[in-house]
């Protein structure tokens, strides 16, 4: 007995229910590491949170928040140090944060003497873990800090960013602090030979910034940073940039050119980790198979996408729109697309030339036609390649505006043709040549198809009344054979192209003798992948 | 015909409410919440991950990756009466990241299918098991998709068809060819 619908659905949902997998204590076990301060467990005590962090690698840099544990210690020390010292001394005026992968923070008092270096992220132990900066006076805390960031290589000719955000009780010292702070810094890195890009800021505690800030594991000053360009930009997301150092975001913000607001920026980032625009436009090119002296436009632009810096080039030759995503790093091409623009080539052609084109070849019945076989030919030769290198996809011939012509599609390795050919004389009407999958982007090029004379074959491409290799024809016969029909008595036939899975398959359904079949047929191997029949 | 009239594929409708008012505690930061609505919703979104993904290991991180992000996005979410297809679009673009990242199909690895079954219901669900199987191997992927997302997740067909991005007549011919196919095999294994 057959199982109906019902039953199977019920069978998949139980199946699909036992063997679902237990992951909450991974998930919560990730939301305590990332820092959501309201994922409390009460179960957890502060020394249980920093066995955890030891023993597991984050994945991110920046997504560990040390915060409640340095929060507790240093709480502690100061409460301490405030007995011992006097309330005055120990009350953080200022909070200045320095971000350039490493992320940290220093507290100072009135005096300006630290009362407090927080790391805040792993990078950033690492440049305090030879120091202690307590007491120490701002000055040259920052000296010690620039030093060791360009010593552990964080800092350097071609990473020459640093944000230095300042958050202030008093507001005017606040400002005094941050120009002076960030002239005081361009001369450190100065006498490192490091012409620095230094980005200033003042920032106060802000609802929103503070919550993302402690989502993505970053200081409130960076978040400020991320917050500027994702807000240009909406193609950015705000937890991508947040995992970029201060020197891809800065290059990200000339590139794109974004409104700076409240942050001063002196010096020029540096892209000197990457292989520059003029290495990129050559590989772009290359792939391409173009030469510069044939590009009519270009357009080349540094940005940031699905994980990684990239350079963004567009170029024009006479007849094809080029557009490319190369890795900014390994010049390794992202995705390429091209576009062919349509190429009117046919010049009206007097009735008196028809008789120069013998129909050798015609697979069709009719004298006057060139045939399909010379048609895909035709084509083949103007796009330059063989019949070896290429899958038929589509040779039909139909009548569009007065004028027969075939319509050859077909696809090599890594572009697809389409054709339009005269059927009488067989001249190229138009074509147009896409580009297939080069990287990630999706083939959307349905949109290239489209005539203006709207042309139905090419909306769906589901709907195609003829679908090469094997042909309608040959699936059908299969089909029938294989149901032991003969096809003058079959009903309601219905053939149709599909797609699916990157296959081409026909569908074909017919009722024969009271029955009712479907079949699922190979485009190209002509082999039945499925069938069924029912009583009709 | 196949066509069905009624099926019990999920929760109930009115549960819409109770996931859009746990996603405001969770917004809240309330990790009780997210608790209750993992536990309701953790086949929908795994058996989702599956049938893009048809590796259990990659379904599994996928699932993680969800809740997280839920967790975190809970605050942006807008009450709409939709919060199962809100879901369901984060997994389906884990999913789609996760297979961009691994060029290499790793297909259906048979034997780490079989030891996450459970030991003691196995006999019991041979059956079923042996359907999910047959879904995971002998459907095309959108059919695939789409008969889980019915059977599963409670979502109706024209919501599969907005999450998919396929039109509606596509969804609804996929998923009766692919219960179809299925209704084969389970006549050609219960003939056996």
């Amino acid at each position: 007995m057959k199982e109906n619908a019902n039953m199977i659905e019920q069978r998949l949902k139980r199946a699909v229910e036992q063997s679902t997998p237990d992951v909450l204590p991974e998930i919560l076990l990730r939301l305590r590491q990332e820092g959501d301060t309201a994922a409390t467990n009460t179960a957890i005590e502060p020394t249980t949170a920093l066995v955890e962090y030891k023993e597991i690698t984050p994945k991110k840099r920046g997504r560990v928040s040390w915060l409640r544990w340095a929060g507790s210690v240093a709480a502690a020390l100061v409460v301490a140090v405030g007995i011992y010292f006097g309330y005055g001394y120990v009350t953080p005026e200022s909070t200045i944060s320095f971000d350039v992968n490493p992320s940290v923070e220093l507290r100072v008092n009135r005096s300006e003497r630290v009362l407090e270096a927080v790391a805040r992220n792993e990078d950033a132990q690492v440049i305090l873990s030879d120091m202690n900066l307590r007491n120490v006076d701002l000055d040259v805390a920052v000296n010690a800090l620039i030093g060791s960031m360009v010593k552990n290589g964080y800092i350097s000719e071609i990473k020459n960013s640093i944000l230095i955000s300042v958050d202030s009780r008093n507001s005017e010292k606040g400002r005094r602090l941050q120009q002076r702070l960030s002239g005081e810094v361009g001369a450190l890195l100065d006498a490192y030979s490091v012409s620095g890009a230094v980005l200033s800021q003042t920032v106060s505690e802000d609802e929103r910034l503070g919550a993302l800030a402690e989502q993505h594991g970053i200081s409130l000053g960076k978040a400020a940073l991320v917050d500027l360009l994702v807000g240009e930009d909406p193609l950015l997301r705000f937890e991508d940039v947040a995992a970029l150092p201060i020197n891809d975001i800065n290059l990200l913000i000339a590139a794109k050119q974004t409104d700076l607001q409240g942050v001063a920026a002196s010096g020029q980032a540096s892209s000197g980790a990457y292989i520059g625009e003029a290495a990129a436009k050559a590989a772009a090119l290359k792939h391409a198979g173009v030469r510069e002296a044939d590009v009519t436009y270009s357009k080349i632009e540094l940005d940031y996408d699905d994980g990684r810096m990239v350079y963004e080039i567009e170029f024009d030759t006479a007849s094809v729109e080029y557009d490319y995503e190369i890795d900014a790093a390994t010049g390794e091409i992202v995705e390429y697309d091209h576009d062919g623009k349509k190429q009117p080539v046919q010049q009206p052609s007097p009735p008196a030339e028809e008789s120069s084109k013998p129909a050798a070849e015609t697979s069709a019945g009719s004298a006057a036609y060139i045939g399909e076989a010379k048609a895909k030919s035709i084509a083949l030769e103007h796009a330059g390649v063989s019949e070896r290198d290429v899958r038929i996809v589509k040779n039909v011939r139909y009548e569009k505006q007065g004028v027969m012509r075939y319509d050859v599609i077909f696809l090599s390795a890594a572009t697809k043709y389409s054709y339009e050919i005269n059927a009488k004389t067989g001249e190229v009407i138009a074509y147009y040549t896409h580009a297939l999958n080069g990287g990630n982007r999706d083939d959307d090029d349905d949109d290239d198809y489209d005539d203006d004379s709207d042309d139905d074959d090419d909306d769906d491409r589901r709907d195609n009344e003829t679908g090469d290799v094997i042909g309608e024809a040959r699936a059908k016969s299969i089909a029938l054979s294989h149901a032991g029909a003969s096809a003058d008595l079959v009903r309601k036939l219905e053939i149709k192209l599909d797609e699916d899975d990157d296959r081409l398959v026909y569908e074909i359904e017919f009722v024969y003798d009271g029955t009712e079949y479907e079949y699922e047929i190979d485009a190209y191997s002509g082999e039945i992948l499925y069938w069924d029949s029912e009583e009709d | 015909m196949l066509f069905l009239l009624m099926t019990t594929g999920g929760p109930p409708r009115d549960s819409a409410d109770l996931y859009e008012r746990l996603i405001a505690e969770m917004a809240a930061g309330d990790t009780a919440a997210l608790e209750q609505l993992y536990a309701r919703t953790k086949s929908a979104v795994y058996g989702f991950a599956l049938s893009i993904l048809k590796n259990p290991q990659n379904a599994e991180d996928v699932m993680q990756d969800t809740y997280v992000r839920l967790f975190q996005a809970a605050a942006g979410y807008r009450a709409q009466g939709k919060p199962m297809a809100w879901i369901l679009t984060i997994v389906r673009n884990f999913c789609l990241m996760k297979l961009r990242d691994q060029r290499a199909d790793t297909p259906l690895d048979e034997e780490a299918w079989q030891r996450q079954a459970d030991p003691d219901s196995f006999t019991e669900s041979s059956a079923d098991r042996m359907v999910l199987d047959a879904a995971l191997r002998i459907l095309s992927d959108e059919e695939r998709q789409i008969v889980i997302l019915h059977s599963v997740t409670g979502l109706k067909h024209r919501e599969i068809a907005a999450l998919l991005e396929l039109p509606l007549s596509t969804v609804l011919s996929k998923y009766r060819r692919a219960l179809s196919k299925l209704q084969k095999i389970m006549v050609k294994e219960e003939a056996l």
